[in-house]
């Protein structure tokens, strides 16, 4: 069985030497207005560029992240930038759109495509599918994973790469079958400089910004609180089954969250793995890793207030004066003060 | 109106519920769906079980050729020796074609059982011309593309593959889905024993006038699609194929929309051939009757939703809900 590997997010240059730093086997990023994240989390394409360099000069993969549902009008644009890093030495590319993968296929057959969680591939089927596209790896939803281990061992049967959300956001539907956030919260503004004609806020397949309203506070009857919110995505205390039923790749998602907790998430992460047959160890990983990610929910729910114009120079600032702070706050010796997680996350307005 | 031949357009109808069937007046469907593919514990739901998918069978015989049975949203390993056996059997019973609801299914659909037409369903994720040829190529026929499209982007499909365009036109869409139950959280295995509870309407209020309706495993609009006063528009954009979303709907509400759509269609091609509009106070007549049927109100969808609006000052501006 092939050793299993590690990708970790990149939302900037900085970002990708830490993570390379703390044990990342392949690293991944989108370019700005390109990928299922706010722009400020996505990298320029001179960036891109840097963040290639650095991957080769390391001898580890870069893929970068196609991974919305384009316009039609839009998959020629999406097509070039492929063949433009392509040609710069990506290592490969995450793609959800059927059309895309079939044209990435047809005219750069030797880069290696990814299906990104977008295309939900919860069985055998899908994965029969995509390996008769020459797809290298399928990304497995975010839901189905602490259900069926015996469902992944029957996908992993079927001959192609499996990766899986190690550390991600607990989302309640299905990625690429939700359109609640456009539903409820929609508006299209004019291009901020990304290079696309303009940014959908609320159509998260279509490189918009979530507004997570499944975590939103709502009302059913006479009940009234925070009544979609699932339980927590938590897997990574479930590594050495998922590594035997057959995932060889486990991804940290976190482009959007400060630098040093990635590089924290990143080394801990690496440790849990590399341990994973050494269940002391593990263990100690896996309460390193509780503390962590009960701090990744808030700034999750946080970085919903920095979507809105989130290139103009007022964002940024305040994004650069509130980074700081929690970069600060990933100090265990805030985590340890009794009740300061669920301080954070009333803060933040994620629990009731 | 009797002969198929003669239509300009067509209109299909997805139900639910297996005792509504028999009720339907099907004269006025040119395809049936059967089945509530998100949860196939829903109450009786013609594709429950393979029983359930012989019974909706015997009921719809007479009409086999204008029955889709709709096959379940991602379903996981587990379930697909069901899936199979389902498929196994509907290539027995000369039955219309499946609704698959993701491009392995429509892979397997092409490769084992190709004597089934195949139709996808919105949440297939068909969203360009692209993909939709990457479909038509697994010999899928058409479908509802997903509903976040807006009208330009379906008519630039249209323009570039020969798939066939379902256009939805009226009803409660869906706009999320879950693997797991919102009623029944704690259940990691499925299928689970339930009591059905998604039978009941639930309402989730956001606050705002932001509101959505849950089943369970899926979240529909609030308010109904309603595109009857766009009717000449679509028409005349080529739009000929039309979907009633009816798996919230009742047999009786169904088959008195359908009428409706049906009479506004035929005022409309018999003023486009007279060089005319059709009359707006026919329209307005029809409009009124489908009221009763939508107490929360009607939308547009996304359908014109477009790229380049600037709603950013007005932020609580929406148009979808």
């Amino acid at each position: 069985m092939e050793k299993p590997r590690i990708l970790a997010p990149v939302s900037s240059l900085k970002m990708a030497e830490l993570v390379l730093d703390n044990g990342a086997d392949i690293i991944y990023a989108g370019i700005k207005g390109w990928s299922l994240r706010p722009d400020i989390f996505e990298v320029t394409r001179e960036e891109m560029e840097s963040i290639i360099d650095l991957a080769k000069n390391r001898k580890k993969q870069i893929f970068i992240a196609m991974n919305c549902f384009y316009q039609s009008r839009e998959l020629p644009d999406a097509m070039e930038l492929i063949k433009k890093y392509a040609k710069r030495g990506v290592s490969g590319v995450i793609v959800s759109e059927i059309g895309l993968i079939r044209a990435v296929r047809r005219e750069l057959p030797d880069l290696p495509v990814h299906v990104s969680v977008q295309i939900s591939a919860s069985n055998s089927y899908e994965i029969e599918y995509y390996k008769s596209q020459g797809v290298k790896a399928v990304v497995l939803p975010r839901d189905m994973i602490d259900l069926s281990l015996e469902n992944i061992r029957a996908m992993a049967g079927k001959g192609l790469e499996l990766e899986v959300f190690a550390v991600g956001d607990d989302t309640s539907n299905y990625d690429g079958r939700c359109q609640l956030s456009a539903y409820l919260f929609q508006q299209v503004v004019p291009d901020n400089g990304t290079g696309r004609k303009d940014m959908i806020i609320g159509n998260a397949n279509r490189c918009g910004y979530c507004f997570l309203a499944c975590k939103r506070k709502c009302r059913i009857g006479d009940k009234t609180g925070y009544l979609l919110k699932r339980g927590d995505l938590n897997i990574y205390n479930m590594v050495p089954d998922l590594v035997e039923a057959g995932v060889s790749i486990f991804k940290i998602q976190g482009r959007e969250f400060p630098i040093k907790l990635v590089g924290k998430l990143m080394r801990t992460f690496r440790g849990l793995l590399d341990n994973r047959n050494n269940p002391l160890k593990f263990k100690a990983y896996v309460r390193t890793m509780d503390d962590l990610i009960g701090l990744k929910q808030v700034i999750s729910a946080n970085h919903l207030w920095l979507l809105a114009k989130s290139n103009s120079p007022f964002w940024k600032k305040i994004r650069r004066q509130i980074e700081e702070p929690w970069d600060n706050l990933t100090s265990f010796f805030w985590l340890n003060i009794p009740g300061m997680k669920h301080i954070l996350k009333k803060i933040a307005g994620i629990t009731g | 109106m009797e002969n198929n031949e003669k239509k300009q357009y067509r209109i299909s109808v997805s139900v639910a519920i297996t005792d509504e069937l028999e009720k339907i007046d099907m004269s006025g469907v040119d395809l049936l769906i059967a089945g509530y593919p998100y949860c196939r514990q829903t109450f009786k739901n013609p594709i429950e079980d393979l029983y359930s998918v012989e019974k909706t069978v015997e009921i719809m015989k007479p009409y086999l050729d204008k029955v889709i049975i709709s096959l379940p949203v991602c379903p996981i390993d587990r379930e697909l020796v069901y899936v199979g056996r389902m498929l196994e059997y509907l290539c027995t019973t000369g039955i219309h074609g499946v609704e698959v609801h993701s491009a392995g299914m429509a892979y397997k659909v092409n490769a084992h059982y190709p004597s089934l037409r195949t139709y996808f369903g919105c949440f297939a994720n068909v969203y360009t011309d692209q993909c939709a040829n990457v479909l038509r190529d697994m010999n899928v026929v058409g479908g509802v593309f997903p509903y976040e499209l807006n009208l330009e982007e379906i008519e630039f499909i249209k323009n570039h593959s020969d798939i066939e365009i379902w256009l939805p036109v009226f009803g409660n869409y869906p706009v999320a889905f879950s693997q797991y139950c919102y009623f029944h959280p704690e259940q990691t295995d499925y299928p689970f024993h339930c009591g059905k509870e998604c039978s009941e309407r639930v309402v989730v209020d956001y606050g705002d006038d932001r509101m959505v309706i849950h089943r369970g495993r899926v979240i529909f609009s609030h308010k109904i699609l309603n595109m009857l006063t766009h009717m000449e528009m679509l028409l005349k954009k080529g739009f000929s194929n039309f979907r009633i979303a009816g798996l919230l709907l009742q047999a009786e509400t169904i088959n008195e929309v359908i009428k409706i759509f049906r009479t506004e269609t035929e005022n409309i091609l018999a003023a486009i051939e007279k060089g005319q509009s059709a009359d707006p106070a026919e329209t307005a007549k029809l409009i009124k009757k489908l009221e009763i049927f939508a107490p929360d109100g009607f939308s547009n969808g996304f359908f014109f939703t477009k790229r380049g609006m600037d709603y950013i000052e007005n932020f609580y501006k929406f148009s979808a809900v």
